[in-house]
């Protein structure tokens, strides 16, 4: 069952909750032994018989019933009719008991116990012996069985009550209700719970409530009291009511000690009435409290969903805004900023580009052109105006005496032509005169012609009869050709 | 006398629950998780004023008949009658 290897406290642990599991709630019989009080309070004894020890404890706060004579019942008010001795007063050693409680472990020293809640004079074994018969039948029929058992509701609105109207525990039912739950509906169906009529009547009660079918759940409650008292409850008849019962049944019997049968058979067992009330119903501040913090969530819920869709909305706003004709402006004036931006660096690099090249200029200019040069060639400017201002006059006086000797030269070359051709005139009218072809005439020379006025160089030219000028120095003959007597050599020409 | 008027706090309740988990989830148009959220609080007011009105109805079956039963017929004279009833 259990893996690998255990620590003591851990199988300690186990034992003790088998064991608890197994014995939650025991009858044992045996002689009082080893018995001490200590200053605790708490009570420590052992019970044997011939065979065996069981160590028992009582711890002090079950000893709450028995911690005085029992006049009356401290919880239900009931009244005993004797007054009945204190079982703490009861309890010495080597008197034979009957205790009643659950086993448990005492894991510091190892050791199984009995956790005492009952302490009664073993004179009244009888009823107990008949009590631990009948549980043992019970069990067998399965009726303390934990799966058949249901779940009462929570908060249950319908409650049937089965209880006698007349006792303390209505009383302390109702009491503890008050403040609980949020307001239920709660009918009573009486019951006497003690007496010969007791069983019958809750065996009724209970099958009228289930036969109406209108309550959630049935409680089954009874104050405390002698275990005769409670016998009612430990009645095979109420149990197998209870068992066949289809609403859930919650028993609060008697004080925590108490353990019937009717109580084991129910869904659930409360210790006392105003257990039960409490297991039916929480604390009505308890119910506000989930009540508020139903409310708070809501409230919390409402505002974080009112939140996000805010936050959506506002998400979507700004995406609208960016698309907003004011928006598209806003951009494109930041994008005109951010262009102007560029554009006065742009300007900028280059007017510093150009005004470097300007200084580089500038400064070539200033190499080549230095005021001392301007005014060297000024001065050289200067210079030559004053030459060329120099040079125009003479030259033109030059011009002018050219033109002047040149004018005398024409003229006298004009003169000396004329002359050169009066001498030429001259000495051409001499040579004219002296080649007069008239002039031979008168030295007897004569100029025949043609009849047509050619001269006639040959005797060829003219033939007889025909008529010929012959011209004189002082006049013309006509004459007529006779004959034509050629020279030897010289033919053609005429002899004259 | 039946179910339903007498649970309608547990059912308040449990809607209640239902509303918070369904807005805490949020996938819900707003519209309705406004109509909810009203839903809500009015499941919560009338939860508070359940709880402030509580008072336990007490009745008694007896002789297959249904009589109304104040709180005051029990307890008190309870105590001094159960020990006649004892024995």
């Amino acid at each position: 069952m259990q893996d690998g290897i255990l620590t003591v406290r851990a199988l300690t642990e186990h034992l003790r909750r088998s064991l608890e599991g197994r014995f939650p709630f025991v009858w044992v019989r045996g002689e009082v032994s080893n018995l001490s009080r200590p200053g605790s309070g708490h009570i420590y004894f052992s019970l044997k018989d011939q065979d065996a020890q069981l160590q028992c404890v009582w711890f002090r706060g079950q000893q709450r019933q028995a911690e005085q004579e029992q006049a009356f019942d401290p919880l239900t008010g009931e009244v005993f009719d004797r007054p009945r001795p204190s079982p703490l007063e009861l309890l010495r050693n080597g008197l034979n008991m009957l205790c009643a409680g659950r086993i448990s472990v005492y894991a510091p020293r190892g050791q199984y116990q009995l956790l005492v809640e009952l302490v009664q004079p073993a004179g009244q074994g009888l009823l107990a012996q008949a009590f631990e018969e009948r549980k043992r039948r019970l069990a067998q029929a399965g009726y303390f069985a934990q799966e058949r058992k249901r779940l009462a509701p929570w908060n249950p609105q319908r409650v049937a009550l089965i209880t006698s109207p007349s006792g303390a525990a209505i009383h302390d039912f109702l009491e503890l209700a008050r403040d609980r739950g949020s307001g239920a509906q709660i009918r009573l169906f009486p019951a006497s719970v003690q007496g010969e009529e007791a069983a019958p009547e809750i065996v009724r009660a209970l099958t009228a409530a289930n036969a109406q079918d209108w309550a959630q759940v049935i409680v089954l409650i009874r104050g405390g009291g002698s275990l005769e008292d409670l016998w009612a409850f430990n009645e095979e008849s109420v149990a197998e009511a209870i068992f066949h019962s289809r609403l859930p049944v919650v028993a609060g019997i008697g004080h925590e000690v108490d353990v019937t049968l009717a109580d084991m058979t129910a869904d659930l067992r409360a210790a006392t009435p105003s257990h039960a009330a409490q297991l039916l119903w929480p604390q009505r501040a308890e119910l506000r409290q989930r009540l508020d913090e139903s409310a708070a969530a809501l409230r919390r819920a409402f505002a974080i969903r009112l939140e996000r869709e805010e936050l959506r909305l506002r998400e979507r706003e700004n995406a609208l805004r960016w698309f907003s004709p004011q928006r598209h402006q806003i951009r494109l004036a930041e994008r005109l900023a951010r262009l102007s931006l560029a554009l006065r660096g742009a300007a900028r690099q280059w007017l510093t580009n150009k005004s470097r090249v300007l200084d580089g200029l500038e400064r070539s200019r200033r190499a080549a052109l230095t005021p001392g040069r301007l005014d060297a060639l000024q001065a050289r400017l200067s210079l030559l105006r004053a030459a060329l201002d120099a040079a125009l006059p003479h030259r033109l006086s030059n011009a002018v005496h050219s033109l002047t000797l040149a004018q005398n030269a024409l003229r006298a070359a004009g003169v000396a032509w004329l002359e050169t051709r009066f001498r030429r005139l001259e000495s051409l009218e001499a040579a004219l005169a002296a080649n007069d072809p008239l002039a031979p005439l008168h030295r007897g020379y004569a100029l025949v012609r043609t009849a047509r006025g050619g001269i006639l160089r040959s005797v060829g030219q003219t033939a007889p009869n025909r008529e010929i000028e012959v011209r004189l120095a002082d006049g013309r003959l006509t004459a007529v050709v006779s004959r034509v007597s050629p020279d030897a050599a010289q033919s053609g020409e005429k002899n004259i | 006398m039946s179910a339903g008027k007498e649970n309608l706090f547990e059912k308040k309740m449990i809607r209640l629950q239902e509303i918070v988990t369904a807005l805490e989830s949020g996938d819900l148009p707003l519209e309705e998780g406004m109509a909810l959220y009203r839903e809500g609080a009015e499941c919560s007011r009338f939860c508070r004023e359940q709880l402030e009105k509580a008072r336990h109805e007490l009745s008694l079956w007896q002789d297959g008949e249904l009589k109304a039963l104040t709180p005051d017929e029990i307890g008190g004279a309870a105590r001094g009658r159960e020990p006649q009833e004892a024995e």
